[in-house]
């Protein structure tokens, strides 16, 4: 019995994975999305402060780990490529899923992306009350790109990749995208994570965020 | 070079199939227009500021389409945000963003290894897009209908559809024929000085650089010229010495020609000076240079002559020197550190009274300058007076400000060359203020006169450099590599500096592969800043596009006899 409900798990979930790989491939044949890879990881997020535009600070740990669906992404202001495009696709994105999902976007260039930088970046895009565009101190930003697994290669930004990171709510694995996507794709990615969820974190990342907590990392 | 190095483990079959491409026709290289083009000067400054701004020619932003098919008309979106100023393109985040000037748009595209190695190597490939490049690529010439379906629909000259990391765009007819113009004469010259033959560059120093410095400056740069040229020659005397790589890119080096320009006396002939030099023999960019007074002459003259001045030895750079000027600075100089300063004063939110003691010369009167207009700025805001102080009257001036001051109040000290004097009078005066505030400049000074005295526990001294604690690996190499060709290192600072411009500077020519733009020059210069090159002179350097200052911060530090170099530090590192 209980290997025929794993069975017909691991069925749907290869369904599931399957319409994904499938609306992946139509993407692709349509020249759009022809380099996006899609896995799920589990990460602990540092506690660190982040500086909002306003200049005020904010928990990344508060902001990424309540109980609301995040999006996150790394970007700097004057990348030249996949930045403006990835987060044109968020703000498309965000537009589609409306205001209960956060969006957080935090730069990897923090000595030169400014607060007010930021603000003119963000200005070019329809950011609203619930996106956060963050900058910080470069150990603390070095942190979290560690925890995400998304350090580039030397610590050289400019050969940071395209990621963009979903999860329903604590608790559960991110979704890690790589890859220029369009907000429809990442649009459904939500919805698709909120009506089903990605597995639960193991228990050794609960084991390891409940030991940080008391630790005070 | 990464690319170049990366071949060598290329399996067998892949460099066999680009040998045989070598054997093909290759790209016309002529620098130049496209022939029997005559661009209308008017047009093409349209097309220049659509390029540059994405104003089309109706005066209206252009809309670019993203790959979501939405609207949009953010700056990140202009042509020039990803193909650069330059139009020789970029790569980053895996998307190769391939050139546009007229001499590469308007040729056919031929199966040129040397032209396509960036796409090979540098371009987020799935197993599609690698075979594609992989493969013989070509395409005919674009002309203004190909030029205009592929801004609009995203379909190349060949009749393929592009990545969607590049947008379309709604333009006009109109807007495609002034954007035509305007690629046809874009980097359609090589830039002044290099021939066939050398490529020349300059330090420039003054006849107040002390002698130590100009040492340190020349000697550096001669030994590492003369490696380059070494190695130019060494691989030019074995004709085929690598036939499946480097021999290939063989005719896109040239032999480093340097040049010492000598600036003296009075700093407003300077730039009479400058165009003297560069009139008589232009150089393609400037390498290193200490004058030892403001940056602000010779940067203006880099300016003027979109000439790129790499990381001059300098504390004093030109205003508003992260504008996107020609020259990149090392790190923000004493006005970074007066910004650092109002900084940390301001982190407890008191009021209090200031009065800055500033040496009566530049760097005394800049930093102290700077100094006022941030602490004024801050939240509470500050007064500050600030007094000059001739030479040989530190004594005098630190005691009159000591008694002007209360024990909660805060004496800011910029020596600039004094430093040995007014830490001296300090020491005498021992003011009974709550924080003493001293230029970095000050830091060995204070580090040998104050410390031990009641005093040393109110003094911080701002320190941008990495801390006496903490080696950086590759400063070994370079000492090495310095000591091997008995180049006496001191002051290593300096020589480490010198070091990291010309090897930021190798790197950058080697990648430019030819197409010699200064703009193009600065663009690589601005990507490869924050790879391994530093040899640790300062915690991070790091630029990007439009970028011109490396370091942008500063540690604080109080004296501690505890510790390395006599300094600890007081707080993180701060970033204005």
């Amino acid at each position: 019995m209980y290997l025929h409900q794993v069975r017909s798990k691991r069925a749907a979930t290869a369904l599931k994975l399957g319409i994904i790989v499938c609306s992946v491939l139509t993407a692709a044949s349509a020249g759009s999305q022809s380099n996006i890879t899609r896995t799920y990881a589990d990460y602990i997020a540092p506690d660190v402060d982040l500086i909002k535009t306003t200049k005020k600070t904010v928990s990344f740990t508060k902001l990424v780990e309540g109980s609301r669906p995040v999006v996150l992404e790394f970007f700097y202001t004057s990348c030249t490529t996949i930045c403006g495009t990835q987060t044109s696709t968020l703000a498309g994105a965000r537009k589609q899923l409306g205001n209960g999902i956060t969006f957080v976007s935090v730069s990897i260039d923090p000595e030169y992306d400014t607060p007010a930088r930021l603000s003119e970046y963000a200005s070019n895009f329809p950011a609203g009350d619930n996106w956060h565009v963050l900058t910080g101190k470069r150990s603390d930003i070095t942190r979290i790109l560690t925890a995400f697994d998304a350090r580039p290669f030397g610590d050289n930004k400019m050969l940071h990749r395209p990621y963009v990171f979903i999860r329903p709510a604590d608790g559960h694995q991110w979704i890690r995208i790589e890859g220029l996507a369009t907000s429809k794709h990442i649009a459904a990615e939500v919805r698709e994570a909120i009506a089903n969820p990605p597995p639960k974190s193991s228990a050794w990342v609960g084991f390891q965020k409940s030991l940080n907590r008391l630790m005070g990392n | 070079m990464v690319a170049i190095l990366m071949i060598r483990f290329m399996p067998f079959a892949l460099s066999t199939f680009l040998f045989w491409l070598t054997v093909l026709p290759v790209a016309a290289m002529a620098a130049g227009d496209a022939p029997g083009v005559t661009t209308d000067p008017s047009l093409a400054a349209l097309g220049e500021r659509l390029y540059k701004t994405g104003i089309g020619t109706s005066g209206k932003p252009v809309a670019a389409i993203d790959l979501s098919g939405q609207q949009v008309f953010a700056p990140q979106f202009h042509c020039a945000a990803c193909h650069r100023n330059s139009g020789y393109g970029s790569r980053e985040g895996g998307v190769y963003i391939p050139p546009i000037v007229g001499k590469v748009l308007y040729e056919p595209m031929t199966p040129n290894r040397a032209r396509s190695f960036n796409s090979m190597y540098f371009q987020d490939k799935n197993a599609e897009m690698a075979a594609r490049i992989n493969s013989a690529r070509t395409r005919p010439a674009y002309d203004l209908v190909t030029l205009e379906r592929l801004l609009q629909t995203g379909v190349d000259a060949a009749g393929e559809q592009i990545p969607h990391a590049m947008p379309r765009f709604e333009v006009s007819r109109r807007d495609v024929e002034a954007l035509d113009a305007w690629l046809h004469v874009l980097s359609g010259q090589p830039d002044p000085g290099v021939n066939g033959k050398a490529i020349q560059f300059a330090v420039i120093i003054s006849d107040r650089t002390p002698e130590l410095t100009r040492r340190a400056l020349l000697d550096t740069t001669r030994v590492y010229f003369e490696r380059i040229n070494k190695n130019i020659a060494s691989d030019r005397s074995r004709p085929n010495f690598s036939p499946l790589f480097r021999s290939e890119f063989e005719s896109f080096w040239r032999e480093w020609a340097l040049q010492v320009w000598t600036l003296r006396g009075d700093e407003a002939t300077w730039p009479e000076q400058l165009a003297e030099y560069y009139n008589a023999s232009p150089v393609f960019a400037v390498i290193g240079g200490s004058v030892v007074a403001p940056w602000q002459p010779v940067g203006d003259f880099c300016d003027r002559n979109k000439l790129p001045c790499l990381f001059p030895l300098t504390d004093l750079p030109a205003e508003g020197a992260n504008a996107g000027g020609y020259t990149l600075y090392a790190y923000g100089g004493l006005p970074l550190e007066a910004a650092v300063m109002a900084e940390f004063l301001g982190r407890d939110g008191k009021r209090r009274r200031i009065i800055q003691l500033a040496a009566d010369a530049a760097n005394g009167a800049i930093p102290a300058a700077a100094f006022g207009r941030y602490v004024g700025m801050a939240e509470p805001a500050n007064a500050s007076d600030t007094v000059q102080v001739p030479s040989g009257d530190w004594d005098r001036a630190i005691v009159d400000a000591s008694r002007q001051l209360g024990q909660d109040d805060v004496l800011v000290v910029w020596p600039g060359s004094d430093a040995e004097a007014a830490v001296a009078a300090l020491a005498r005066a021992e003011p009974g203020t709550s924080r003493i505030l001293l230029a970095s400049g000050a830091e060995p000074f204070a580090v040998a006169k104050l410390t031990g005295l009641p005093i040393a526990d109110r003094v911080r001294i701002m320190h941008p450099t990495e801390l006496p604690s903490i080696i950086n690996p590759h400063s070994y190499r370079v000492r090495a590599w310095l000591n091997a060709r008995r180049v006496v290192v001191d002051p290593p600072e300096e020589q480490f500096q010198v070091y990291y411009a010309l090897s930021v500077l190798e790197k950058a020519v080697m990648e430019i592969q030819g197409d010699y733009s200064r703009e193009y020059l600065i663009e690589e210069i601005e990507m490869i800043a924050e790879s391994n090159l530093s040899p640790g002179v300062y915690p991070n350097l790091t630029l990007g596009p439009g970028q011109r200052i490396a370091s942008r911060g500063s540690y604080v530090v109080k004296l501690d006899p505890n510790e390395e170099g006599g300094v600890s530090l007081d707080g993180d590192w701060i970033v204005p």
